[in-house]
């Protein structure tokens, strides 16, 4: 059985093909959703999901979030005693995700589609398929969430002929894509988006208001930059999403024993937000331009991620497209339920034959090049693009270059990704070099040849016709670990004590009244206080039934204390 | 044989939906999963069957086009669809604004009444834009900024027309669109740093068009400053051609070469700033370019040359006549100081002057034979330049060494190699150098208390390291080019050891510095000059000159005389500055 994850920025999902159709697998706390956090428990265990969330202001120290954006980078969070790089923070989550799995199943559970933002580059692709592998997982295939969402959002729409837009705002990315449904076949037409732009940047507008609304109180020692922001960001999170629904929301903190408190209207907020809502159009306008799509073409605009879910973003969308978005789909668990489509379409499930997926490389590939200025001097560095932004994968290419000097004895490519006319623009991805025969400048002709296959994998052929010379390169991933480093690797993430799942609900809960009692002061935090000595006194009676009507006693009394808890 | 129609497995068609069902049936077949060879044949076949059908529009686009209109449409029709949301916004603060504007320029216009905005400000624009008035700039600036406001902005649709719309109107009115080229830049986010690989039409060449055109006024704007290195031959050239006259040659606006650093710029990098220029200035000052005329500094020269050889005939003169101290310690370094313009001009404007001719036939001689005899003529002079300079001194001695220093001078000038492509007149200027140097030695020499034994060596010396340097292609300089850097440094630091120690067993042994010893390190310095061994980050020419400063000092102990070290010391400066400027003039 292949299981579809949609490992995200704030909030992670699984799901599975099953009797025809896709279905989300609940977590221990029968959530559909578990948050994308990781932390460890004061007994040195390890927690993911809600339980790990509900401590992120409490013990700032001890717990991720938001790994994702770092993904493919180098930047290690410390948890406790131990660095760890976001590959290991999402190779957790991914481990949680496949144990619900597996206990929803009742089967063990070894390959996995998993999906990424379009916009995702070569090195973060590479970094989520390890991921995956840590986790123990077969990466059967990385799909792109907008196409993911377009898959549960089409699989039931497939009889018309019709072209929609994906607009997917999550917690850290951005991506758009629009599709093409006819005669059964998907087709993703383009893809565009911002990989550094999604729902935690609009929780940082509020951020940055807060800590310039109290500058004096809340000016703090270095070392404690972090765990203030924690706890800014936390309480960011939630007014943000209650301006989702009020005209209003105060943004509650206490720091060193004090409360601050500050009331933003939904007016301040879309001020705040006015230079994000900006970067929203450029991928909108490329994607459309890219898939030579007019916006009234377009039969249904999707939205899709939790941060769509703002009125500032949909009332950007609407006027856009000068119509209201479908809501056809569920924002949060479209792309889960779209990895398992996909999933389904890998195990050639009986139910999906009839239908063909087409996906596209989102940016461009290509090599550096020369040209010769008109007043005879060299212009180097200029990007050729061979592979261009919104090609149909797979997909191979080929360009003819020449030399540039008399007597040239070697041909040398720099292979890069991205848009800009100039290299230094764009990421580097792997070098080349072919020798050549030593001949008069433009004498020889070099062929290079890329081919991008369906899986993201980049390969470079270089052929001088005129020698026969060949080279040939695959572009590997040479940050990652290889082998017995990854043996390893898996082997330390193994061997972590984790959290019984089976207690994960208990903890969670006792988080979060812990987390309460830090964020409120006097009167309602002796009530908070007093709540939590009556559950740990249940708890260590050991009723299960008693423990569960206990629980749900407390998450009632905390929810008319701070407003139901969100995912 | 495989066709595009045996791959898509249908007859050769123009349906575009049979192409498409074709493809989506054999799609099934052939997944891009399990064969992705054959998928990408697959696509191929689809995308040229697509391609070859024609540009047409499918048919639900064609619905969508009729109903809501083409760019052309938009375009013609008093009716943007933007109308529709904006049913009732008649009292809009921007609206009231564009009212009262066109109504102060007499159009009363009934879209006006309308309450269509968008389509107001436009027309708006078009009207002052269609104005020739400069004067409008401030207006035409409020106009789009209130247009680009517009709400209806945010949707997409007329958001594109918008653009398509503008970049038209921007590229049509060119001269007056000027100022806002910038805004509707930014605010489309038109660039040419982003590969745009999609068909775009016309569009992307209008949009090219603004782009360039704004790297122009800015070129133009940058140039106009008062403080640009090009403001003066911009201001010269920006005007109607005046009268060429005495007075203009002597006193020009702009250097020569600041013109022709300018042209060069405009024709490499903005070749459509010309336009704005005075096109029957450009045309003259690029003929007086193409042939090698006298710039108002030769004129200058040579009018001060006259009184300078005055001055230094009657150097000579006064040296025999006057056996004051004055006569004694002055009489060489006058000869020094007014020689430096005397031969800068003659190098100058005497040898452009008499240089086309020449210089053609020896094109033509160059072309049909080996070239090296006619460099070897040159040093040839050299030679017997310094064979002369043993002689003892006479006045008609001096003048015809001079004379024929002077022919030296210009015949290597005439048979220079120039190198094609890099313009480097490098090994000939340190020729002319050379032949300046040795006469100058020989002018002091006249006046000198030197052994005729070490007059003769010092000749000797020097007609050997002329010779050398000056016959820069033989086998020897080229054998030493070939040499790694580390020999030649190796090689260099050996020989100014050799120098040094020369000099200092010189010094011990006969108390002055022999000198010998102080042409062994001309020779050095005149030899690493024209191949420095480490590498091109050195300032070569900074080191030229402390080496002469270095010649100067030794020169000056051998004088001692405190007035003598003044004028001696300004007149090496003087002589290094003429050597500086011919050789910075050439290379413009």
């Amino acid at each position: 059985m292949i299981i579809g994850i949609d490992l995200g920025t704030t909030n992670s999902a699984v799901a599975v093909w099953r009797d025809g159709k896709a279905e989300l697998i609940p977590n221990s706390l029968g959530h559909m959703l578990t948050p994308s956090a990781v932390g460890i428990d004061d007994t040195g265990e390890l927690l993911v999901g809600l339980a790990a969330r509900e401590r992120q202001s409490t013990h700032p120290h001890l717990t991720a979030t938001a790994f994702k954006r770092y993904m493919g980078t180098a930047r290690k969070t410390r948890l406790g005693k131990t660095e760890y790089t976001p590959e290991q923070l999402s190779a957790m989550v991914l481990g949680r995700l496949k144990a619900d799995a597996e206990a929803y199943l009742g089967e063990p559970v070894t390959e996995a589609v998993i999906t990424v933002p379009a916009y995702f580059s070569d090195k973060q692709r590479k970094a989520t398929r390890r991921a995956g592998e840590l986790a123990g997982l077969k990466v059967e295939r990385l799909v792109n969430e907008p196409t993911a969402a377009a898959l549960a959002y089409g699989i039931h729409n497939l009889a018309d002929e019709s072209r929609f837009l994906v607009f997917d705002l999550g917690g850290g990315t951005f991506d758009v894509s629009i599709l093409e449904i006819f005669e059964g076949v998907i087709e993703v037409r383009a893809s565009t988006g911002d990989n550094r732009l999604g729902g935690e940047d609009f929780n940082e507008l509020l951020v940055s208001a807060m800590r310039h609304r109290f500058e004096k109180e809340l000016k703090s020692k270095p070392d404690e930059w972090d765990a203030l922001h924690q706890v800014l960001r936390a309480s960011a999170e939630r007014a943000r999403r209650l301006l989702s629904t009020e005209g209003s929301a105060s943004m509650d903190i206490v720091w060193k024993g004090k409360a601050y408190s500050h009331t933003f209207t939904a007016q301040d907020f879309d001020g705040l937000a006015a230079a994000l809502i900006e970067r929203l159009k450029e991928p909108v306008l490329r994607a459309l331009r890219d898939s030579d799509i007019r916006p009234s073409d377009l039969s249904e605009i999707v939205l899709v991620g939790g941060a769509t879910r703002m009125p500032v973003v949909r009332r950007t969308v609407t006027r856009m497209f000068d119509r209201f978005p479908s809501h056809a789909v569920n924002p949060d668990e479209a792309v889960a339920l779209g990895a398992a489509v996909q999933a389904g379409l890998k195990s050639r499930d009986a139910a999906l034959r009839e239908i063909a997926v087409t996906d596209v490389c989102p940016y461009s590939l290509g090599v550096d090049v020369a040209e010769r200025r008109p007043d005879g001097g060299l212009t180097a560095g200029l990007f050729s693009p061979i592979i261009e932004r919104n090609i149909v994968v797979p997909v191979s290419r080929q360009r003819v270059f020449s030399t540039m000097h008399d007597g040239q004895e070697v041909v040398h490519f720099g292979i890069y990704q991205g848009e800009s006319r100039h290299v230094s623009d764009n990421i580097l991805l792997s070098e080349i070099s072919i020798p050549v025969p030593p001949r008069p400048a433009g004498h020889i002709a070099v062929e290079c040849r890329f081919t991008y296959d369906i899986n993201g994998l980049i390969e470079v052929d270089v052929h001088v016709p005129i020698t026969g010379e060949r080279r040939e390169l695959v572009i590997v991933d040479e940050d990652g670990p290889k082998g017995d480093d990854l043996e390893r690797q898996r082997a330390a993430l193994a061997a972590l004590k984790v959290h019984p799942r089976e207690l994960d609900a208990n903890r969670a809960a006792m988080a979060r009244a812990n987390r309460c009692y830090e964020d409120f002061l006097g009167d309602k935090r002796a009530l908070v206080g007093q709540w939590i000595g009556q559950f740990e006194s249940i708890l260590e009676g050991q009723d299960p039934r008693q423990i569960d009507h206990a629980r749900t006693e407390l998450m009632k009394a905390l929810d008319s204390l701070e407003g139901e808890s969100f995912l | 044989m495989t066709t595009i129609w045996t791959t898509l497995g249908i007859a050769r068609t123009g349906d575009r939906s049979a192409i498409r069902r074709a493809y989506a049936a054999r799609l099934k077949e052939t997944n891009p999963e399990d064969d992705p060879e054959g998928f990408k044949a697959l696509r191929e076949a689809y995308e040229m069957a697509l391609r070859q059908a024609g540009r047409h529009a499918p048919p639900t686009e064609v619905r969508v086009v009729s109903r809501e209109g083409t760019v052309a449409e938009l375009e013609a029709e008093p009716e943007p669809p933007a109308e529709k949301e904006q049913s009732a916004p008649v009292p809009d603060p921007d609206m009231l604004k564009i009212a009262e504007s066109l109504k102060t320029m007499g159009r009363t216009h009934s879209l006006v009444e309308s309450g269509n905005v968008l389509q107001v400000a436009r027309e708006h624009l078009e009207i002052l834009l269609r104005r020739d008035s400069e004067s409008d700039d401030q207006a035409r600036l409020e106009a789009l900024r209130l247009l680009l406001q517009l709400p209806d902005l945010e949707r997409i649709d007329t958001r594109n027309a918008t653009e398509v719309w503008l970049l038209r109107l921007l590229c049509a009115r060119i001269p007056q669109s000027d100022a806002l080229i910038g805004i509707a830049r930014r605010y489309f986010d038109w660039n040419d740093d982003t590969i745009e690989h999609r068909r775009r039409g016309d569009d992307a060449a209008l949009k090219n068009r603004l782009i360039e055109r704004e790297k122009d006024l800015a070129f133009l704007r940058r140039i106009s400053q008062p403080g640009s290195e090009h403001y003066r031959a911009f201001r010269v050239l920006s005007r109607p051609p005046t009268q060429d006259t005495w007075r203009t040659r002597l006193l020009p606006e702009a250097k020569l070469s600041e013109v022709r650093a300018l042209l060069v710029r405009i024709n490499v990098n903005r070749p459509q700033v010309e336009n704005e220029l005075n096109p029957q200035t450009v045309a003259l000052w690029e003929a007086r370019l193409a042939r090698p005329g006298l710039a108002g500094i030769h004129l200058w020269m040579a009018i001060l040359a006259a009184p300078c050889l005055a001055v230094l005939i009657l150097a000579f003169w006064l040296a025999d006549k006057i056996p004051s101290d004055l006569g004694q310690s002055a009489g060489p370094l006058l000869v020094l100081a007014a020689s430096v313009p005397v031969v800068w001009t003659v190098v100058r404007s005497g040898a452009i002057l008499a240089y086309i001719w020449p210089r053609k036939a020896w094109k033509r001689y160059a072309d049909t034979r080996p070239i090296p005899l006619f460099g070897f003529m040159g040093a040839g002079g050299v030679v017997i330049l310094f064979a002369l300079s043993t002689l003892p001194p006479s006045p008609i001695l001096g003048t015809l060494v001079i004379a024929l220093a002077l022919v030296t001078i210009w015949w290597s000038l005439v048979t220079e190699e120039l190198e094609e492509s890099s313009g480097n007149w490098t090994w000939h200027v340190r020729l002319v150098f050379a032949g300046g140097v040795a006469l100058l030695w020989w002018l002091v020499g006249l006046r000198s208390p030197m052994e005729s034994e070490t007059k003769t060596m010092l000749s000797i010396a020097f007609t050997a390291g002329v010779l050398f340097v000056g016959c820069g292609r033989c086998r020897a300089l080229r054998a030493w080019a070939s040499l790694k850097p580390r020999g030649r440094a190796a090689i260099f630091m050996g020989l100014i050891a050799a120098c040094a120690a020369g000099s200092a067993g010189l010094w011990l042994s006969t108390d002055s510095v022999s000198p010998a010893a102080f042409c062994l390190v001309a020779l050095a310095l005149l030899f690493h000059q024209w191949t420095f061994p480490f590498g091109k980050a050195w300032p070569m020419s900074a080191i030229g000159r402390t080496g002469f400063y270095v010649v100067a000092a030794v020169f000056l102990k051998w004088s001692s005389d405190g007035a003598g070290v003044a004028i001696a010391a300004t007149a090496l400066t003087v002589w290094l500055g003429s050597t500086w400027f011919v050789r910075s003039g050439r290379a413009a």
